[in-house]
């Protein structure tokens, strides 16, 4: 399935987050969304998630508005990793991920086999069948992380939102985490951080600045030191690694006075 | 449960054989055996005082227990209770006014008893039409909004009733009226508790329909929604459900507190959080304790004491245990605490 987002504004009062904002994920495409901290990468996929109200513009989801959409049809399409996950009530870990069931079953339809092996399936697909026991609140941050990611696996959607999937992870299982989502085979829209990341993962790359989409295209298009230099402002060197994978130096204020 | 029940019944300041009360049970009930032998008052006694009193206290348990669960899922906190919308608050204002002001104004229109029923039933629905109200300016009802407005209603009601104690000093009825406030579960006949049975059974069953909809609330807002779970229109129901049954409980007995706060968190530590099992198990031990608790709040003196002392003094060590045993942390995030 694909996303279209067309000049979409989103504000709180006396200050607008989010100023026409348009971009499109195709079938099966991993698309990226980059940005300083604030830029409001956060908001517009809660915008495209539904759980803030935009002020104007259009969001398809396979051409169909989700305002003429139920929240439980959006559920049923796509589903959605953030980065803040935490309970005030202590769930098993089986549980939360039997959650992901929910838009699935009818309210008083109860779990059956088939619930159970998806969400064992799910928990196999993120390394932590073993813990399904625990109780979620005593796992450490990238354990949770990797819980909330089988849970949207559970939820069996053609398409995957994340906001920051990988923080909190150490490297083992960022790679791990973006690896499992690229196997999925979902239409992946995701919010990052690592620019290392972003172009060793997405086929295309959003740039968001201040509200405001600057720039788009691959990786390789997007990615560039004057592109860093403007939005971050962090001096960097862009180059490729003998792999062929574009690689990312940054070049903080401390090592730059040295050299 | 019903062992409970038939338990409670035969205790209190008149004792009454065992085998006198099962068939005094039996025969009203199922219309087994004679019991023209009995004598008619001791058959009252069972039949319209304990009878009664033991299934009103089975169903107020039962009541507070389902909307404390209900609750603490609906505003996803720990320490919320079935009073949290200022419902409690309301009532007692609505006693407070008939119990004082009563005996002057409306001693024509309503016989006192009666009237501080109505009056209490009242001040709770408008406590939480006006908390209703309060948590939806601004667009959607949130966890955090509705906690807050009760507190603002509970403030308002509290300060009123005390501003009515203040104006119309009257030593009786400010006896009664604390009386009142410290929950009892005397004064019921059957109509009561046909009333309050009915209200509870219909909460029952569309919360039973509910509780895929109550583990999802847990997770919050955000992921509630993507999960497909409208909570706007949720809550709103939910609302509505639990204060008229709450309103309808406190009318008839009083602010009993603490069953509906700790029972949810027994039964947790019991069960866990899954609403599937919690939910029933829930139901079951509220009604389990408050015939208990009713059981020791008429046995230990000639009098009576207050049924809401008795489920503090009981339950609040209790939940002491729990909380310092160590499996069950209230889920509180902090995994070093639990």
């Amino acid at each position: 399935m694909d996303i279209k987002v067309t000049d979409v504004d989103v504000s709180v009062p006396k200050k607008r987050i989010v100023e026409h904002a348009s971009l499109h994920v195709d079938e099966g495409e991993f698309v990226g969304l980059i940005g300083p901290n604030g830029s409001g990468k956060s908001t517009l996929l809660k915008t495209i998630y539904r759980t803030m109200k935009r002020e104007s513009g259009e969001i398809l989801l396979d051409d169909v508005t989700i305002d003429s959409m139920s929240l439980r049809d959006s559920a049923l399409k796509m589903s959605v990793v953030t980065q803040h996950n935490y309970y005030n009530f202590d769930f098993k870990v089986e549980e939360v991920v039997m959650m992901g069931r929910t838009p699935h079953k009818r309210s008083m339809e109860l779990d059956d086999d088939t619930d159970r092996a998806i969400v064992k399936e799910a928990l196999e697909a993120v390394n932590m069948y073993g813990f399904k026991d625990r109780n979620f609140s005593s796992l450490s941050g990238g354990e949770q992380q990797r819980i909330i990611l089988a849970r949207a696996l559970a939820q069996q959607t053609p398409c995957l939102v994340l906001d920051e999937p990988t923080n909190h992870l150490d490297i083992k299982y960022q790679l791990e985490v973006l690896d499992i989502v690229k196997a999925s085979g979902c239409t992946a829209l995701c919010a990052l951080h690592d620019l290392n990341l972003a172009a060793q993962y997405c086929d295309r790359l959003y740039v968001l600045d201040k509200g405001k989409i600057v720039k788009e295209g691959t990786p390789e298009e997007v990615i560039t030191e004057p592109m860093i230099k403007e939005i971050y402002g962090v001096d960097a060197t862009v180059d490729h690694h003998p792999s062929g994978q574009l690689n990312v130096v940054y070049h903080p204020a401390h090592l730059a006075k040295r050299s | 449960m019903f062992t409970v029940l038939f338990f409670t019944t035969f205790i209190g300041a008149v004792s009454v054989p065992f085998d006198t009360v099962v068939r005094i049970v039996l025969n009203k009930l199922l219309g087994i055996g004679d019991i023209s032998d009995i004598r008619p008052a001791t058959v009252a006694i069972v039949w319209q005082l304990y009878a009664p009193r033991g299934m009103l206290g089975l169903i107020v348990g039962a009541g507070l227990a389902l909307v404390g669960v209900v609750m603490q899922a609906m505003v996803q906190n720990p320490l919320a209770d079935p009073y949290i919308l200022g419902i409690s608050s309301g009532a007692s204002l609505g006693a407070t006014f008939a119990i004082l002001m009563g005996s002057t104004v409306i001693a024509g229109t309503f016989m006192s008893g009666a009237g501080v029923e109505i009056f209490a039933f009242i001040g709770a629905i408008v406590a939480s039409v006006a908390v209703f109200a309060l948590s939806s300016v601004g667009g959607r009802i949130t966890s955090t909004k509705l906690v807050l407005s009760g507190c603002i209603i509970s403030a308002i009601c509290g300060a009123f009733s005390s501003l009515i104690v203040y104006l119309a000093p009257n030593a009786t009825a400010m006896r009664s009226l604390t009386f009142w406030s410290m929950g009892s579960l005397s004064t019921s006949g059957f109509n009561t508790v046909t009333l309050c049975a009915a209200v509870l059974v219909v909460a029952i069953i569309f919360f039973l329909t509910q509780l895929r909809n109550l583990n999802a609330m847990m997770l919050g807002d955000s992921t509630a929604t993507t999960l497909g779970i409208n909570l706007a229109t949720l809550r709103k129901v939910y609302i509505v459900i639990t204060s008229i049954l709450i309103a309808v409980l406190v009318s008839n007995c009083g602010i009993i507190g603490f069953v509906g706060l700790i029972i949810p968190h027994i039964s947790r530590a019991l069960v866990g959080t899954n609403h599937w099992k919690l939910m029933p198990i829930s139901i079951l031990l509220g009604a389990i304790f408050m015939m208990v608790a009713d059981v020791f709040a008429r046995s230990f003196t000639t009098s009576e004491i207050p049924i809401g002392i008795i489920t503090s003094i009981c339950g609040a060590p209790v939940f002491a245990y729990i909380m310092i045993r160590k499996s069950y942390g209230f889920g509180g995030g902090d995994s070093r605490w639990t």
